[in-house]
């Protein structure tokens, strides 16, 4: 099934309008035909059938405003029913550059096929990476980032070979990562960088955050034992390699439709309760972080989050991901699980009420029974907009939340 | 002898002393009451005989002519230790006195004997080796094993070794009949074609008539033989044996009649061979070695932390282009 | 150099060792006029006499408590045991006194005690009499435990043990007796304890092997190469002391090591050993260490089941592709 698409006209632009439907729900249309117009700030111009089949799920009516990237409608079978529909996200456009005609409008979003995911990327990107001793030794040599390399051992390992013959482009900068010896380290110099755009965004978004949001914060520690075991058992049957936050972030999307609020929005007029569940994954990316959004995530399976996750994130990375993609979050998760940590608090995702910070699952020691016995224990603290969360709402979201990671079945059905 | 039997006496009394005062560490096993065994046999000891024992083992090194100093600094822990604080009470060694050690694990040490017994023939020696242990060591493997190699060993001549059954009763605090299945326990050795013989092991002079009756055969003949004292502790089985379950208090005040310093003292007074204010003199005097040689171990270092990884194996264990020690005899025993 | 067997350089040892050095004696069971049950011991009776060559009652604890006796006088006994299985009965007098005396004694004594013997996998010899012990005496500090592969290293190690002052646990491979091999024949050529060799070199993975299993590493590494993959082949030789240096010399060129033994894998050498390359060379590591083993399983009698629950060539060539990721 073919979708067509917001498309992206230029740098700047983030959303364009539906001007008119040339077709209506339901009728066939042909590869090539005109199917509706579109408006930018700077051009209107007719999007055009990429292949043919009945038009479907009409998702924004003419003279709605649809970020880019958002679905438009489906071209294809006639009863398959979009569930993908954006949130309406309050984002102000501003003027786009110069327009670029819209080269592809169907397809290019189709992330669901499992085995072009696979093959692009064959290991997690999201959870602890596997890479022997000896590829981490040389990646630290190198100054690759093992983080963009894709691992040819078992389980997605990445091994010397992988690293040795990882692109240049994998590279980051040596200095910062040549732990060889001191005397190797070469001398650096002060440099002075213009904020990015995204960066500035970054630093205004989360200073907004911490500013006006009056945080609080909850930590659990969870027992994940099942969770490990379910993960390997799903990867074994499935061939997704999902990773455990996908699991985390199944865990979190079935939670937050038991606490609406929650899952919800602070406004200077009213606290809006999200009617659907958008969770966004924060990624760290060379230029900074990201979050693209798994929408609709209490929908979807964990093979489904999984292969979506993927998708996007290498998306990000490649700094192709389209704005619907990264916008619209109604929660967010921040794991830092592959960097070792243990346990930290992340800042709200405005205009979220609440972000989970996911640590990494690791083997403890733990007292059952009067026996100490090891199981894999994972550290998460949810930090809260306390103008929308009380601490109790919190508390009792997290105790679902608990439920769902600690007894992993759930997860399932 | 008496001399002997006192200073074994007040030394254990302050073994005693300084582990209740948590100076000595681990297990700690008295002598007190089976003096004139130990005391007895070795008076026949020469210069050459190798001498092995259980844990039970203080009175027997001291008899040989170890510092009493050193052992006490043994069962202190420190580093000028009879073992340089590596063995404890149960592992006190003295080669150059003739001692080969003291042994913890029940029985195992009468197969050391046996063959240290058949070496000294070897080397075409008259010296012979001494092995003490305990009515409780006889119902364990190794002992049947040494003793049928003795032996057989003692009909060619091969096994000078004289064993020694310190019969105090007990093993531990399962009485000899609650063990053994035959009680006369010297008879067993019948078994093992050796010859045995009981003796009042709290009459230090019968002891010690026997010991070089018996030590006369076994170096003419290097054949073993076998000397069944019976004895009695006066202390528990160790310090921390206070209870005494097993055993009446009735029981070990009756044996304390018949304790074998007392019985000497009578005798010899009663021969006018001893004054009272000769006695006196020399329990002073083995106050005074007992109370030197717990200052003695107070003051002594303890051992240097690198002893910790030294005497595991040879120095030299690797560097086999460096062993030449041909024939070399290792002529044992020291001055006694 | 003549090329004798195992058995026979094990005997030349004995001999040789016991015509230099009038200390030296022989002690076990049945080996003077039954000659021993591998007739390791042939003729050595009639050479030195029942003095020098004692037949013992069937009692391995008083076989090897009084060769403790004996040792610490000076002498310079071997015991032979049968086979290593009927050790466990001396296991007191091994472990409690051999290996302990000189530490507790404060260094008071040396310990020249060779205790000897054939171990390991033999033909249907069924649960009692195909155990392998080298880890299980490699656990005791006080001991030396050698593993010799080959007939020059049986008798050069030998010699090495009745020369040395510490208590030797030298374990034979009752299926190497037979194989024949270049030994010196100068009775003073003897090799020293600790000191492992590279006897293949090869760059593509590291197999870390010792006594029978040895062969089979040897084996394997011949028909990895005709599939292009160039195994180094360390032999240990004595598994205590364990140098282990060679091997981490050359996992730094391999980065890949498959360790090979004939015992059952919980404890064992083979794991000693992968975790002491994982604690020294870890950042050399491209791949998990493999270990080859026996199946976790008491030894069975039925000959198909005994060959499975043995390592095979096949084994080690598997791992060493697991190794290589090439499985």
């Amino acid at each position: 099934m073919g979708e067509i698409i917001m498309p992206k006209m230029g740098d700047a632009m983030t959303e364009g309008r539906v001007v008119r439907w040339h077709k209506k729900s339901g009728d066939k249309v042909t590869k090539g035909e005109a199917v509706l117009e579109i408006e930018t700030d700077k051009v209107n111009l007719d999007l055009e059938a990429e292949e043919d089949g009945l038009l479907d799920n009409i998702a924004f009516e003419a003279g709605a405003m649809a970020p880019v990237g958002a679905v438009l409608a489906t071209v294809g079978l006639p009863h398959v029913k979009q569930a993908d529909k954006p949130a309406a996200a309050a984002v102000t456009a501003p003027a786009a550059a110069a327009p670029v005609p819209a080269k592809k409008a169907s397809g290019e979003f189709n992330v669901h096929d499992k085995k072009t995911a696979e093959q692009e990327i064959p290991s997690a990107i999201v959870g602890r990476r596997r890479s022997s001793p000896l590829a981490r030794k040389i990646a630290a040599q190198k100054g690759v980032d093992l983080a963009l390399i894709a691992g040819s051992g078992p389980g997605g390992r990445i091994v010397a070979s992988d690293v040795e013959s990882a692109r240049a482009g994998s590279r980051v900068t040596p200095s910062s990562s040549s732990l060889t010896s001191v005397a190797a380290l070469p001398v650096l110099e002060t440099k002075v960088v213009p904020l990015s755009a995204m960066r500035r965004t970054i630093a205004k978004r989360l200073a907004e955050s911490i500013g006006p949001i009056p945080h609080f914060f909850l930590t659990v520690d969870l027992d994940v034992t099942k969770l490990v075991q379910l993960r390997e058992q799903v990867i074994e049957i499935t061939g997704v390699k999902a990773s455990l936050n996908d699991f985390v972030v199944r865990a979190s999307a079935l939670a937050l439709r038991s606490h609406p609020l929650v899952n919800a929005s602070f406004g200077e007029e009213a606290i809006t309760l999200h009617g659907e569940v958008h969770v966004g994954v924060a990624v760290a990316t060379p230029e900074g972080l990201l979050t693209p959004v798994i929408r609709n995530a209490d929908r979807k399976s964990v093979v489904e989050i999984a292969t979506e996750v993927r998708a996007l994130a290498e998306k990000a990375r490649a700094r192709k991901l389209m704005p619907d993609e990264y916008q619209g979050s109604s929660f967010t998760i921040s794991n830092l699980g592959m960097y070792g940590i243990e346990e930290f608090t992340a800042i709200i995702n405005p205009p979220n009420a609440a972000i989970l910070a996911i640590g990494a699952a690791m083997q403890k020691p733990v007292v059952e029974a009067g026996q100490v016995v090891v199981r894999d224990r994972m550290k998460v603290t949810m930090s809260c907009d306390h103008r929308v969360v009380d601490g109790a709402v919190g508390a009792d979201f997290l105790r679902t939340f608990r439920q769902y990671v600690e007894q992993p079945l759930r997860l399932m059905i | 002898m008496l001399r002997q039997m006192i200073t074994i006496r007040r030394f254990e009394e302050a073994t005693e002393r300084e582990f209740r005062r948590g100076k000595i560490g681990g297990y700690l096993h008295v002598y007190t009451g089976q003096e004139a065994v130990a005391t007895g046999i070795l008076a026949a000891y020469r210069k050459g005989d190798v001498v092995y024992a259980g844990y039970r083992d203080h009175a027997q090194t001291i008899l040989l002519g170890s510092d009493p100093n050193a052992v006490m600094a043994e069962l202190f822990g420190k580093g000028n230790g009879i073992s340089r604080g590596k063995g404890g009470s149960m592992h006190l060694f003295d080669a150059a006195h003739g001692f080969y050690g003291g042994y913890g694990i029940v029985g195992g040490h009468l197969t050391l004997a046996a063959g240290s017994a058949y070496a000294l023939r070897y080397r075409e020696s008259e010296s012979m080796a001494v092995c003490f242990f305990g009515d409780g060591a006889m119902n364990i493997g190794s002992f049947h094993e040494a003793l049928n190699m003795a032996g057989l060993w003692g009909r060619s001549g091969m096994c000078p070794a004289l064993f020694v059954i310190e019969n105090n009763g007990y093993a531990m605090g399962t009485a000899v009949d609650r063990h053994s299945a035959l009680t006369d326990l010297g008879a067993r050795f019948d078994a093992y074609a050796i010859p045995n013989e009981k003796v009042d092991g709290q009459d230090v002079f019968a002891v010690h008539a026997l010991a070089e009756r018996a030590v006369a055969t076994i170096r003419e003949t290097g054949r073993p033989f076998c000397i069944e004292a019976q004895t009695y502790r006066f202390s528990g089985h160790g310090a921390a044996d206070i209870l005494q379950p097993y055993r009446s208090k009735k029981e070990v005040e009756e044996a304390k009649q018949r304790d074998p310093i007392r019985l000497m003292i009578t005798r010899l007074t009663n021969d006018k061979l001893i004054t009272p204010d000769e006695v006196a003199a020399m329990e002073a005097e083995a106050q005074q070695i007992a109370q030197k040689a717990v200052e003695f171990a107070e003051q002594s270092p303890q051992p240097d932390p690198a002893e910790l990884f030294t005497d595991i194996v040879s120095d030299d264990w690797s560097n086999a282009d460096t062993r030449d020690d041909i024939g070399e005899t290792d002529e044992e025993g020291g001055d006694v | 150099m003549s090329e004798i067997t195992y058995r026979d350089a094990i005997h030349r040892a004995i001999s040789e060792e016991m015509e230099r050095d009038p200390n030296v004696l022989i002690m076990g069971e049945d080996i003077g006029v039954y000659e021993g049950t591998f007739r390791i011991t042939a003729g050595l009776l009639k050479k030195y006499g029942p003095k020098r060559v004692i037949d013992t009652p069937i009692a391995e604890a008083g076989m090897v408590g009084t060769a403790i006796g004996m040792a610490m006088l000076g002498l310079r006994p071997i015991v032979e045991m049968m086979t290593f299985n009927f050790a466990l009965v001396a296991a007191d007098q091994i472990l409690n006194h051999a290996a302990k005396i000189r530490y507790f004694s404060g260094g008071q004594v040396d310990m020249p005690l060779v205790i000897r013997g054939p171990q390991g996998a033999g033909v249907q010899l069924s649960a009692q009499h195909s155990q392998s012990f080298e880890s299980f005496y490699g656990h005791f500090p006080g001991l030396i435990v050698a593993t010799p592969a080959t007939p020059a290293d049986a008798k050069g190690m030998l010699k090495s043990a009745i020369r040395g002052k510490d208590p030797v646990i030298f374990l034979e491979n009752a299926a190497l007796y037979g194989m024949k091999g270049e030994v010196p024949d100068d009775p003073d050529a003897i090799e020293p304890f600790g000191v492992s060799r590279v006897v293949r070199e090869g760059a593509h993975v590291t197999i870390v092997s010792y006594s029978r299993m040895l062969h089979l590493s040897l084996a394997a590494a011949a028909k990895l190469a005709g599939e292009g993959i160039e195994a180094e082949v360390i032999d240990l030789r004595t598994i205590r002391p364990l140098d282990l240096d060679p091997v981490y010399q050359s996992v730094k060129k391999t980065h890949r090591a498959v360790v090979v033994q004939e015992q059952w894998k919980p404890f064992g050498a083979a794991g000693e050993i992968a975790a002491s390359i994982t604690e020294t060379v870890f950042d050399e590591l491209d791949a998990p260490v493999e270990r080859v083993t026996g199946e976790d399983v008491p030894m069975p009698y039925a000959r198909n089941l005994e060959l499975l629950a043995v390592p095979h060539e096949e084994h080690v060539i598997r791992a060493v592709k697991r190794a290589l990721y090439r499985d």
